[in-house]
């Protein structure tokens, strides 16, 4: 009687819709690419059925990391480079929780590059997307880590110096590493596979986006938008599914089994044309939160034990009969 | 008519031609090489081990092999250890015999002790490194008479133990979070923020430092959020005293286990109120901790005055009963058995029986007729191999029959050896059915890997010397009446043949169940066996005997088509899958042209809405005109809602150039030429 009806009852919640998951009017300017991410997870979050109270996106500082305000779910605007701590944080106390991240190139790459490489080997099961518009846009207009050699901007006026870093490249390199994936915000029905895939994989699903800022890059990306030839589509049937109207258009296309390391590897370090696609995926990874027993009860007695515990390395109890003495 | 023959028809032996069978510790021929069970290597003894352990029950030549594998037999140091560990094994059988009992690790000492004590330092130091990869303990039991009960006894106390434990799984964190609730409402309460459970939350050496009441004073605004509402509260804290409040695990398994069938069920409603109010505050504080507890809905579904009955999912939860039914108890139960089986309860009734030729040993087959019962019959002998199959009848939600063979029947013969037996007659195969497996037999039913299941009776090549000292090479099949020897209480439908008539109208049982015509139709059937000495004896078998043989035949035979035709059924449907998504594959069509281009007017303006990117331009430049649709993608609503300008304006600022804006609507749109020439590059 009980148990399984009360689990239909939790179950059978209302279907959502997409505007269930919508709050906010997004402050971003008109036609960036971050509109499209944020279109992209609010239809993963209805199709897959997520109760907003169960979960959580959790962001750094920049464009990117406005996300978290515009969804209805629990969220946590965190402090530069630290979103993957936070979100760590928060996946290993209630690991029943699905945790979303957004990041940037500026968040993720710089300030919060040393974050990434250890979120990388920690493999906690989160969905990362890194919204990589290759510029600073929010502090208006300066070099980022992923900035083309000859980028000008106001910290760099006579052109960047140093060459752009590939997040895929350095992300296949990283022990532990179990999901790398890259999708661009201009071929929606992609970028929200590869979402989908992220989500479902169990463990650290990185999502490379590569964004347009309409506002500090214009035209940056428009000879990939113009000429169809220039994304490299991977295909596989544990990757991405090319529906026939997608294969119309985007006829330039690749099988990649995405278990096949080295071929990662090699497919990440091609710029031109932008591989699209799950390049690397791996489930048997072992995931941080599960070997250290995540999400285990705590009771108040066990937290004060532990507490005493801990706290009983340091100092010399209270006595309280030295009270009444 | 000749003696040989009146006796196989009427059981009678007359005249001094034949002898009986009584008193002379008659074994099946086969069994001659079987004197010491302590020079094998088998499944016995076993250690039971621990609830992490699966499954919970292991052999101790299993925990060798793994011991070899860890330290690895190559090279001649490596042969050395090897022939070391097991003649270790042999000498812990050995140590077990004596009657010594323990654990393994202690068993193992006492073993070793006496090897190296006869050998060198070699084997004081191969015994040792072995030791070392010793990691398992528990309690190391041989075959005897009660084997039955302590392996079902241990399965049973380790299925308890893991029931509770996901019972505390369930109930501890609802206890937490349903505290979490009211605490948050205790601190938001006028009591909560008083100075006196202000004060209490302040260690004794800073108390005196705040002044309190002034706080209070302070956090005694009204809060934004409400408090709880008051029935909510009493809700939550009924439920809480009633999870706190359980205790039906507190008693181990021995308080679940029973004589009779009526004592186990008169237990079960006993305790069936405390189940369903548990079940009732578990099914309130899942919904509580979720907030999505409707009074106007679920009120009157988890009234607690309402003695409902559990469903299976949720007795699945609770301690099994256990029934307990002796050699001979059964016979006399079988009403109750049958009652308890199909009651829906999770009673577990575990019937052990000595006599394979009586009615006990039919009732796991009757049983599989019963709907959703968990059925496994086994011989003693089998029980290490099954005890995977013990568990799951455990954990099964609902009712199950455990019927074993305990092969104690004779007290000059190992028990393990009449119960291997059984099973190689096919007097008690072991098989397993299963309702939670699947939906249909090839499922759910199992039977488990019997030797030459090919052949009916399995056959075995027996070797001895004739009177003239020559060696004679015979093959013997296995049959009920070869065991049928072991069994004092099937002495009448035997007799011996002497030596001197042995040329006289008899023939092998075989030549007469094979129906081969090898036999004359009136050669009276004998089986092969020995005596104390070990000297061949030929022993006549009755007509009743003879009929019961061919009976425990065709019974076998049923099973064996029962499990062939559920495995060429899983084989078909497994088969099946590849070859469909094969053509599944190649049936997937070439990229086709999308269908909407041929359909659409070039005049009509467009957008290719799959690939809009959100990005907001144009629904800036028109709402009306551009909509969002069900996944955050434009699309024109409504062309005439906006001027052939806005069409054109948003075609180009739109970033990835997927709206197309036809031709102009309203011919006297000013300055229509200029956009009739940018929007060419659009279409």
């Amino acid at each position: 009687m009980t148990l399984e009806l009360t689990r239909c009852l939790l179950a059978s919640d209302e279907p959502h819709e997409l505007s269930d998951y919508q709050t906010g009017v997004p402050r971003w300017c008109n036609g960036c690419g971050d509109n499209a991410i944020l279109a992209a997870v609010q239809r993963l979050c209805r199709d897959e059925g997520l109760a907003p109270e169960r979960t959580v996106f959790v962001s750094g500082i920049g464009c990117s990391s406005r996300l978290p305000h515009y969804m209805r779910a629990y969220g946590f605007h965190g402090t530069h480079g630290r979103a993957l701590p936070i979100a760590e944080g928060v996946k290993m106390a209630r690991p029943d929780l699905d945790v979303f991240v957004s990041t940037g190139d500026g968040d993720c790459l710089s300030i919060g590059a040393a974050h990434w490489i250890h979120a990388l080997r920690y493999n906690m099961d989160l969905t990362v997307l890194l919204h990589d518009n290759r510029i600073y846009g929010l502090t208006k207009n300066q070099a980022s880590p992923t900035s083309p050699l000859g980028t000008k901007t106001n910290t760099t006026p006579r052109g960047s110096y140093l060459a752009p870093l590939d997040p895929l490249s350095v992300s296949l390199g990283v022990a532990n590493v179990s999901f790398v994936a890259q999708a661009v915000d201009w071929i929606p029905e992609v970028l929200y596979q590869v979402i989908a895939a992220a989500y479902r994989h169990k463990g650290f699903s990185f999502v490379r986006i590569v964004q347009r800022c309409p506002e500090f890059m214009p035209g940056l990306f428009d000879p990939w938008i113009a000429d169809p030839q220039r994304t490299l589509l991977l295909r596989h049937e544990r990757g991405l599914t090319i529906g026939p109207a997608l294969a119309n258009i985007y006829r330039n296309t690749r099988e990649h089994d995405p278990s096949d390391l080295p071929a990662a590897r090699e497919i990440a370090s091609v710029e031109d044309p932008i591989p699209v696609g799950i390049l690397y995926r791996d489930e048997t990874v072992p995931r941080y939160e599960e070997l250290r027993g995540a999400g285990s009860v705590r009771t108040p007695d066990r937290i004060r034990s532990g507490l005493e515990a801990e706290l009983d390395r340091f100092a010399i109890r209270y006595d309280g009969a030295r009270e009444a003495g | 008519m000749n003696e040989a023959l009146f006796f196989h028809l009427t059981g009678r032996r007359t005249g001094s031609a034949l002898a009986p069978v009584d008193g002379l510790a008659l074994r099946p021929a086969l069994f001659a090489r079987f004197r010491d069970l302590t020079r094998l290597r088998y499944d016995f003894p076993v250690v039971l081990l621990g609830p992490d352990d699966e499954p919970p029950l292991r052999p101790l030549s299993r925990v060798v092999d793994g011991i070899l594998d860890v330290i690895g037999t190559k090279g001649p140091s490596g042969e050395r250890l090897e022939r070391n560990v097991l003649r270790l094994e042999r000498e812990i059988r050995a140590v077990l015999a004596e009657g010594e009992s323990g654990s393994l690790s202690e068993i193992w000492r006492r073993a070793a002790e006496r090897l190296v004590a006869k050998g060198d330092e070699l084997v004081a130091a191969d015994l040792a490194r072995a030791r070392k990869e010793l990691r398992t303990d528990g309690v190391l039991v041989d075959h005897d008479a009660m084997i039955t009960s302590r392996v079902i006894g241990h399965v049973r106390g380790v299925a308890h133990v893991r029931k509770a434990r996901k019972m505390r799984s369930l109930v501890e964190p609802l206890v937490v979070r349903l505290s979490e609730l009211v605490r948050a409402d205790l601190l938001r309460s006028p009591a909560g923020r008083g100075a006196e459970a202000l004060r209490a939350a302040i260690g004794p050496p800073h108390r005196e430092l705040f002044d309190l009441d002034a706080m209070e004073r302070v956090l005694a605004r009204p809060s934004a959020t409400s408090a709880m509402p008051e029935a909510r509260r009493r809700r939550i804290e009924a439920t809480l005293n009633d999870l706190r409040s359980e205790r039906l695990f507190d008693a181990d398994a021995d308080a679940f286990t029973f004589g009779s069938v009526d004592a186990a069920l008169a237990a079960f409603r006993e305790r069936q109120r405390a189940m369903s109010e548990l079940m009732r505050a578990i099914a309130t504080a899942e919904l509580e901790v979720r907030g999505s507890y409707v009074a106007v809905r679920d009120d009157a579904r988890l009234a607690p005055s309402d003695a409902r009955a559990l469903a299976p999912e949720d007795m699945s939860l609770f301690p099994d009963h256990l029934v307990r039914l002796g050699p001979s108890r059964a016979a006399s139960a079988r009403a109750q058995i049958l009652e308890a089986l199909t009651s829906g309860l999770p009673i577990k009734v575990l019937v052990e029986t000595d006599d394979v030729f009586g009615p006990d040993a039919q009732l796991a087959a009757t049983a599989m007729g019963l709907a959703d019962v968990f059925v496994v019959q086994v011989a003693s002998s089998g029980l290490a191999s099954a005890a995977a199959t013990l568990v799951r009848a455990f954990e099964f939600p609902g009712p199950a029959l455990i019927s074993v063979f305990s092969g104690a029947v004779r007290t000059d013969l190992p028990s393990y050896l009449v119960a291997a037996a059984a099973t190689e007659s096919r007097a008690f195969p072991a098989f397993s059915y299963d309702p939670s497996a699947g939906p249909d037999w090839a499922h759910r039913f199992a039977l488990a890997d019997a030797p030459q299941r090919a052949r009916t009776w399995p056959v075995h090549e027996l070797t001895y010397a004739d009177d003239a000292m020559q060696r004679v090479r015979l093959d013997v099949p296995f049959t009920l009446a070869d065991l049928a020897v072991c069994d004092p209480r099937r002495s009448d439908d035997l007799a011996i043949v002497p030596r001197e008539r042995w040329d006289g109208p008899i023939a092998p049982l075989i030549d007469r169940l094979d129906g081969s015509g090898r036999a004359a139709h009136d050669a009276t059937p004998f089986v092969l066996a020995v005596d104390a000495d070990d000297r061949l004896v030929r022993v006549l078998v009755g007509d009743r005997l003879l009929d019961a043989t061919r009976r425990s035949a065709d019974a076998w035979r049923r099973l064996l088509e029962l499990d062939d035709l559920t495995h060429d059924r899983l084989a078909v449907s497994d088969g099946a899958a590849p070859e469909a998504a094969g053509a599944v594959a190649q049936a997937e069509p070439a990229p086709a042209p999308a269908t909407e281009d041929g359909e659409r007017s070039p005049d009509e303006p467009y957008i290719e809405t799959a690939r809009c990117s959100s990005c907001n331009e144009c629904t800036l430049i028109n709402a009306r005109m551009f909509t969002y649709d069900a996944n955050k993608q434009a699309y024109i609503a409504d062309a005439s809602a906006g001027t052939y300008r806005e069409l054109v304006e948003a075609a180009e600022s739109c970033q990835v150039g997927v709206i197309h804006p036809g031709k102009p609507r309203d011919p006297n749109e000013p300055g229509l030429d200029e956009l009739i020439e940018r929007a060419q590059a659009l279409l």
